[in-house]
């Protein structure tokens, strides 16, 4: 079932007299499906933010449609079921963590009852549960973007549209998010990621779109787009020298040294920083920032 | 609702937090305080309290209506701005209850305003009243023609559209052969001098003759406070020709309705000098005027021997009847004050609701101004329309046709009436409601939430 359809989308900016001065996005078609994870790449200025605007209706198109779970965009009704995550958060700084939940709770008209017990679970999720009395306006920018993402699951979503989703984050962020969205793709639910960080889609996506100009350049499952199909990779465990030997002595013998390559595999630096930090937790110390690593939330656990 | 009522309760914590609400916080309870108490009059108790009434309200609402626009226009466009609103807007909520939320909002928080200033003001007006070492009867006399409602008679004017049909006629016969020659206005201009004809005679009182003034649809009475309040002109009735301090003498009777007897005339005032042009009141004895028809019934007669006294029956001999108290009049005014800002915040939040801040700020205070310029073009060439140069006919029509379309905001301001004891009537607030509520308030509302409606949240760029 096709969660998202756009079909020949264009965005023109005119000046007051209607004369356009420019083409945003031009004549895109596009189709997400349920329970997929597509990430939208493109440098500045491409048209990545002003698609995402369109399919949530904050900009209209200048011409072709956009269908959200089967129904025009403009529906009041499809909007209870996503949750979006803007390139920055922007809230209210006069409201605490909490009010500010319980503000967007009550936009989807989620009953006070379930809504407060909602609120305590994301809070714990986001590791802001000590700090859900404190205005937005004191919080930090990563704190303040967790406090978005909480906002954005609070109808417990099926397409969750998450801009920039890991900026502004610390490493552990960024893994918590990483090991969120892999959470929501067991869990069968849609999400449309719109990313810089090319290591982020890659790592979490399941199909890129690559924009740019306005229009789609590139469009592919990652496996298919990163594979060199010419070359292959073997690893194997340092300590067997015997079992290497050979395999780099019949290697010798078919291929020319320029063509193959020998290096130790390496993890990568988020890996090495959440070992260093987990290391470090057992020291205990207390902290008043956000915290790491929450329990998902209960509701968002059960399918609708 | 729950939607509906979360936008309510952010747009009065947006209010409530910001600098701006706490300054006009604090102006108008200091304002509240300060102007009653200091406020000054010509040394009389009357004036004294007559200004303060007047006075201190009117600088509230004026406070209130000035800073309403900047505040209404401030939450439309803050979280626009602030790209806030783009998180409100991609929930399931329509951006019309997103509107009338922040309408509400800023309406609950002035009404707030509007009622804690008015309280405090009524109560430092009565207390400045109680708080006096005057005589009794100045008290009384504060009492009687301040701390009142009453409600304005004037006589009854007899079939005053056929005389004027008749003489119109009668005029059209004597000065033209063709009928097709008169232009409307003309026609118009001719009437209204005909008008003002017959109303003078009307009023006309002899030298040693006497004239009855009836006063009716008198729909409820006490008989206690009635004022009979009158301006005799000796002479001749323009001002113009008039000489100053002409004297002449007259008395009043009323018609009294003696239970179980034909009714008769009482005597109100003895054979007095009346001056030309200058403003009398008479307190009428505790008794029975009314007729069963509901009319009161007034003579006066005229005891000088050469010249006649006229009355300008509009607005004189006028009957002035208590019908409520103070505090029922004070919230009458309150009410019309609350209307007034209901069509002001409406009209910002549309306003601001279309065009960026400072631009939606430009655009109401013109209309304000428009408004009360407007108003005051008409009102200054109403008496001399016959007269006017091409400006002045030029503004004339100009303001007639900006105030089709444009409130003068001094119409929601009753404080003169208030001031003077004079009832605010239910029919002007119905009128008001009916004028502007109905028609200006739903119009600029509707296409204030028209246009926030189809208007591109998303196009602001943030910098």
């Amino acid at each position: 079932m096709d969660i998202i359809k756009i079909e020949n989308l264009s965005k023109t900016f005119s000046d007051f007299w209607k004369k356009p001065k420019a083409r945003a996005v031009n004549n895109i078609s596009f189709s997400v499906q349920q329970g997929e994870i597509i990430g939208l790449l493109g440098p500045n200025g491409s048209g990545k933010s002003t698609t995402i605007k369109m399919i949530l209706n904050l900009l209209y198109p200048t011409s072709g449609s956009i269908q959200i779970f089967g129904k025009k965009n403009c529906d009041i009704s499809i909007k209870y079921n996503i949750g979006y995550l803007p390139e920055e958060t922007y809230l209210y700084n006069f409201l605490t963590a909490k009010e500010t939940l319980d503000l967007f709770g009550s936009l989807f008209k989620i009953p006070k009852r379930i809504r407060r017990k909602r609120i305590e679970e994301l809070l714990g999720m986001v590791g802001l549960a000590n700090s859900s009395k404190r205005q937005i306006g004191e919080f930090s920018k990563g704190m303040a973007r967790r406090i978005g993402l909480a906002q954005s699951l609070i109808n417990n979503p099926d397409l969750l549209i998450l801009d920039e989703p890991t900026s502004g984050l610390d490493p552990i962020g960024c893994k918590d998010i990483k090991n969120l969205i892999t959470f929501f793709k067991q869990q069968g639910k849609t999400i449309l990621i719109c990313s810089h960080l090319l290591s982020d889609i890659e790592e979490i996506c399941d199909r890129v779109i690559i924009l740019y100009g306005g229009k789609i350049r590139a469009e592919g499952k990652i496996n298919e787009l990163l594979t060199i199909s010419k070359q292959q990779q073997i690893t194997i465990p340092t300590s067997n020298q015997v079992i290497f030997n050979k395999f780099i002595k019949i290697l010798k013998s078919e291929l020319s040294d320029d063509k193959f390559i020998i290096t130790n595999p390496k993890i990568s630096l988020e890996d090495f920083f959440i070992n260093v930090i987990n290391r470090a937790k057992y020291d205990k110390e207390e902290i008043y920032g956000a915290e790491s690593g929450g329990q998902i939330a209960n509701y968002l656990k059960h399918n609708k | 609702m729950i939607s509906y009522f979360a936008i309510v309760k952010l747009t009065i914590n947006s209010i409530v937090r910001t600098k701006f609400f706490k300054i006009i916080f604090l102006i108008i309870l200091f304002s509240s305080v300060l102007m009653p108490m200091y406020l000054r009059g010509d040394g009389t108790l009357a004036s004294e309290i007559q200004i303060s009434i007047k006075y201190s309200l009117l600088a509230i609402n004026i406070i209130l209506t000035l800073s309403s626009v900047w505040t209404a226009c401030l939450i439309m466009n803050f979280d626009v701005i602030g790209y806030q609103v783009h998180m409100i807007s991609v929930k399931p909520i329509r951006k019309s209850t997103i509107w009338f939320g922040k309408y509400t909002g800023c309406v609950i928080i002035y009404t707030i305003l509007l009622l804690i200033s008015s309280i405090i003001i009524y109560f430092f007006i009565i207390w400045k009243s109680n708080n006096v070492t005057y005589s009794k009867d100045i008290v009384n006399n504060v009492n009687n023609n301040i701390f009142v409602g009453r409600k304005s008679y004037y006589p009854h004017l007899k079939n005053i559209k056929e005389q004027i049909e008749d003489e119109f006629k009668k005029q059209k016969q004597a000065a033209l052969t063709d009928n097709d020659k008169l232009t409307a206005p003309e026609i118009l201009k001719i009437k209204r001098d005909i008008r003002y004809s017959i109303i003078s005679q009307q009023g006309k009182v002899s030298a040693k003759s006497s004239k009855i003034f009836t006063f009716e649809k008198i729909t409820r009475i006490s008989s206690e406070n009635i004022i009979l309040q009158y301006k005799p002109f000796v002479g001749v009735i323009d001002t113009i020709n008039m000489q100053i301090n002409k004297k002449a003498k007259g008395v009043w009777y009323i018609k009294y309705y003696k239970s179980n007897s034909t009714p008769i005339f009482l005597k109100l005032n003895n054979r007095e000098d009346l001056v030309s042009n200058t403003l009398y009141k008479i307190n009428l004895p505790r008794k029975n005027y009314i007729s069963p028809l509901n009319s009161i019934t007034l003579k006066f007669e005229n005891m000088d021997n050469e010249q006649p006294i006229f009355f300008r029956l509009l607005n004189s001999p006028e009957l002035k009847i208590k019908y409520t108290g103070f505090l029922d009049n004070y919230i009458r005014c309150f009410l019309v004050s609350f209307i007034g800002l209901l069509l002001i915040i409406a009209i910002s939040c549309s306003i601001g609701g279309i065009f960026s801040f400072p631009i939606a700020i430009f655009c109401i205070i013109a209309y304000l101004m428009f408004g009360a310029i407007g108003s005051f073009i008409l009102s200054g060439s109403s008496g001399h329309r016959t007269n006017m140069t091409t400006e002045t006919k030029i503004g004339y029509n100009l303001s007639n046709i900006i105030l089709k379309g444009v409130t003068p905001i001094q119409k929601f301001q009753f404080y003169g009436y208030l001031s003077n004891g004079k009832l605010i009537e239910y029919n002007f607030i119905k009128n008001i409601i009916l004028n502007y509520v109905l028609v200006q308030l739903l119009a600029f509302m509707g296409l204030g939430i028209y246009i926030y409606s189809k208007k591109e949240l998303g196009s602001i760029i943030k910098k």
